[in-house]
């Protein structure tokens, strides 16, 4: 088995990963997304109508799902952008590559871990097996 | 797809966390096991792309935005078990550090992104990648994003007085961005096979 990491193709998905979360994502269209906007669209509208008879005051959906929104956890970097610093494009491409960063590290980390468990409960299940075959012979 | 805080009841995000987190311990034990035949740099790797992937909002409509989901692609790439392991770390980075999703619907967004979506389209391509190697990333990837959509729609219906309306507009939505995305996964199949990066994809082995 090569070395990935002596592979041209693997370099080319690590710039191709900086750059959409670097570069790239500065120009992501920013409009909410398709479950947000049907949560402020069609928020209690139906059920009002079905239960009282009467439409809703335009408006009132929204103002519903944007007050619940603003109460929730912002996080450190709050929607992909890094407190304190000015310019969108830095800010954005910043927390994007930290982004980036992280996932990689999570998921390499917990796949070590996860590996090397899976490595050591064969090797347990390998003695067991010794131990069983020794004390029958 | 993140459902925000304030919008699931209690009985309903409640369980689906519980649900997750036993659902994503089974994933890891597999993964395990699996991640002896994958390079953890290349798994790692594909993460942090489906990551930067998930920034990249397009437009669906006028004045609607929607971003791919990625677990199609991680499946059909890495196996079901690797895939949910990633789209978990992917989806709990995203509410911690970004606030994208709220803390007590994280269950509810592993659920349907990291879970349904997922096995949804694995299980898509694995019946169809040998007839069709090509067809079945789009199909699968197209099934993997309603899949999640719909767990999405029906928790929120389930917790709020929302209707037909609010289910119609999330599938046809995520009928539009499923086939972006769609086609994103497809590329990207076809790149790692033509640059060997991934030695087998599962079933579509011999046609790759």
């Amino acid at each position: 088995m090569h070395r990935i990491t002596g592979d041209k193709s693997f370099w080319g998905l690590v710039v191709l990963t900086l750059l959409a979360a670097g570069v790239f994502s500065y120009f992501a269209y920013s409009p909410p997304d398709a479950l947000e906007h049907s949560l402020e669209h069609y928020a209690a509208k139906d059920a009002s109508q079905q239960e009282q008879g009467e439409p809703v005051q335009p408006g009132a959906a929204e103002t519903q799902a944007t007050e619940t929104k603003e109460e929730g956890y912002a996080g450190a970097l709050p929607d992909y952008s890094v407190p304190g610093v000015e310019k969108p494009f830095l800010s954005g491409g910043a927390a994007g590559i930290i982004g980036i960063a992280a996932t990689f590290a999570v998921i390499a980390g917990a796949g070590l871990l996860l590996q090397s468990r899976a490595k050591k409960r064969k090797e347990r299940e390998g003695d067991g097996q010794r131990t069983r075959t020794s004390s029958t012979a | 797809m993140h459902i925000p805080d304030g919008v699931l009841k209690g009985e309903v995000w409640a369980p689906l966390a519980a649900v997750s987190l036993v659902a994503v311990g089974i994933a890891a034990r597999s993964a395990g096991k699996k991640l002896e035949g994958e390079s953890i740099p290349l798994v790692g790797l594909m993460g942090a792309f489906v990551f930067a992937l998930q920034m990249l909002n397009f437009p669906v409509a006028a004045g609607i935005s929607d971003h791919i989901v990625g677990g199609a692609l991680l499946a059909v790439v890495f196996g079901p078990s690797i895939a949910i392991l990633c789209m978990t770390a992917i989806v709990t980075i995203q509410a911690l550090v970004f606030g994208d999703g709220g803390i007590a619907a994280l269950g509810a967004n592993v659920f349907n992104m990291a879970i349904l979506s997922t096995l949804a389209a694995y299980a898509i391509y694995r019946a169809l990648s040998k007839a069709l190697p090509k067809a079945s990333v789009v199909v699968a990837t197209i099934a993997g994003v309603l899949a999640g959509a719909t767990g999405a729609a029906l928790w929120v219906i389930l917790s709020q007085p929302y209707g037909v309306k609010f289910f119609g507009a999330m599938i046809l939505t995520h009928l539009v961005s499923g086939a972006v995305e769609a086609v994103v996964t497809l590329a990207v199949v076809q790149y790692l096979r033509t640059a060997n990066l991934i030695r087998k994809i599962e079933t579509g082995a011999s046609n790759a």
